[in-house]
């Protein structure tokens, strides 16, 4: 392309130039030679070429890019289509909700709630409830459809009881009335309890644990007719129902990990801190009674041998070592 | 020996690629745009009435070329008295130009201002000073006092966009 070079240099020659609209030229040009106008209509379209035309032109990759879209464009179109129709949402703010669903299962949304339930059992393979806030559920037996709530990261699973869902202080309460109900975690289902008749069962910290004497105050009290703790395992051995605890221990089974940075560091953050290359077993479970104080807890935690701490900066607050004994 | 004006596609294509470079072309003899524009279109008007008996034995750039000067020589002919103030340069159109080279600058001229159509105005005068003017990399940056990086992105990628657009253009860099 030296050539162009040299044309290029031609241009200086070229004192004024002027670009004219060709579209308007050629019209005028086929209206002097008697030419129809449509023809000329076509080839106007035939020379700049319509964007579809540009894009089918190109690599398959455009194609592919198309129909990607037609088919996300379709998906939500047919999410909505499939959601508005079957699927309901109340919501309460100083009010209280009376739900009866169509299978004749009740549940009564409790103040500033939120609740979505399906209103068509047709194509289902569960009766689906999202829940945030606090409601009473009474559901109606239905082998083949299983009652499935999801708050927030517990899902509970029954076949026809009477329960309560709430939530307080960041951790969640469910309460038994009567049947059998399923309680696990919605992202790890092996963390998995079963709840008998009348018992009460609290999440916190991605951890089950079965409810002490001061929570008692916080669920209803004529509901709680015989509240025996629950077997306390780890979150990850299979459930294992019907055979009551001894009452004599205390407190319940969490993650080491759990128990520092959901629990101890979260909700004290200036009274505790850890110190700079503290070791300790992230996985090991603990036994602690978080009902108790922070710092009878760290003493717990020290007496069991996982951390140590030494006094911080001012006269309550603790620095977290690692375990004095283990090194 | 072809006939390249038979089609009217064929003959659009021609028309749209052709009209300004000529114009311009005109343009420059006659002085007068609204003039030239006639010139031209009359040329256009002539070729197609006669297409069936057109017969080119070069390319149909050339021949647009030789027709186009011969209309604008009867013009000026025929508007002696008109246009007294426009002299005809008959050196340069005396020259024998049997492949219409002397078209070239026009329609690379036309290939520039598409490409620089959208472009900012900088790097319109960038191309213009580097190109036209033949001021080296150095001097632009000097006078609009950016770095000669800068010049030289802004011509390179001027240079391959205008590659491409006459890269479709017939009879042309062949």
């Amino acid at each position: 392309m030296k050539k162009l070079d040299s044309i290029l240099k031609q241009n200086k020659e070229i004192e004024d130039f002027k670009v004219f609209d060709v579209d308007s030229e050629w019209n005028l040009f086929l209206e002097k030679v008697g030419e129809s106008q449509p023809l000329m209509e076509d080839k106007s379209t035939n020379v700049k070429k319509s964007p579809l035309s540009v894009i089918f032109r190109k690599p398959i990759i455009y194609v592919i890019t198309i129909a990607a879209s037609f088919i996300l464009i379709l998906g939500f179109l047919f999410m909505f289509k499939n959601n508005d129709p079957y699927r309901t949402t109340v919501i309460t703010t100083n009010n209280i909700e009376k739900i009866n669903m169509i299978d004749g299962s009740k549940i009564e949304l409790s103040q500033n709630s939120k609740l979505e339930y399906p209103l068509h059992l047709d194509d289902v393979i569960d009766r689906k409830i999202i829940l945030a806030g606090s409601a009473t559920f009474s559901v109606k037996k239905n082998d083949k459809l299983p009652f499935r709530v999801f708050y927030g990261d517990v899902l509970v699973e029954v076949l026809g009881t009477e329960f309560v869902i709430n939530k307080k202080d960041g951790m969640t309460i469910i309460q038994n009335i009567s049947g059998k109900i399923a309680v696990s975690q919605v992202l790890n289902r092996n963390n998995k309890r079963i709840l008998e008749k009348g018992e009460t069962l609290l999440f916190k910290f991605g951890n089950f644990f079965v409810p002490q004497d001061t929570i008692k105050t916080v669920v209803e009290e004529s509901k709680n007719t015989n509240l025996e703790p629950l077997q306390k395992g780890t979150p990850k051995t299979k459930s294992q129902k019907e055979k009551p605890s001894t009452p004599e221990v205390k407190g319940s089974t969490f993650k080491l990990d759990n128990v520092i940075k959901g629990f101890l560091l979260k909700f004290h953050k200036k009274k505790i801190k850890v110190e700079r290359g503290t070791k300790f077993d992230k996985n090991t479970n603990v036994k602690i009674d978080i009902n108790k104080t922070y710092q009878e807890i760290l003493l717990d935690l020290k007496t069991q041998g996982h951390i140590d701490f030494k006094p911080g900066d001012c006269d309550d607050c603790f620095i977290i070592t690692s375990p004095a004994k283990k090194q | 020996m072809t006939k390249p004006f038979e089609n009217i596609k064929d003959f659009e294509t021609t028309y749209r690629e052709y009209y300004n470079p000529l114009v311009n072309f005109v343009n420059k003899y006659i002085n007068n745009f609204e003039n030239s524009k006639e010139v031209v279109q009359f040329t256009f008007v002539k070729i197609w009435e006669n297409k069936d008996k057109i017969e080119v034995h070069s390319s149909p750039k050339s021949y647009l070329f030789q027709v186009t000067k011969n209309s604008m020589i009867d013009y000026i002919r025929k508007n002696k008295n008109h246009l007294s103030n426009t002299e005809l340069d008959t050196n340069d159109l005396n020259i024998l130009d049997d492949n219409g080279k002397q078209l070239d600058p026009y329609i690379v001229r036309q290939a520039v201002e598409n490409c620089l159509k959208d472009k900012k105005e900088k790097s319109r005068e960038i191309f213009i000073l580097n190109k036209f003017e033949g001021l080296t990399y150095e001097e632009i940056a000097d006078y609009l006092r950016i770095s000669k990086r800068s010049v030289e992105d802004n011509i390179s990628k001027l240079l391959i966009h205008l590659k491409k657009e006459l890269r479709n253009h017939p009879d042309f860099f062949d």
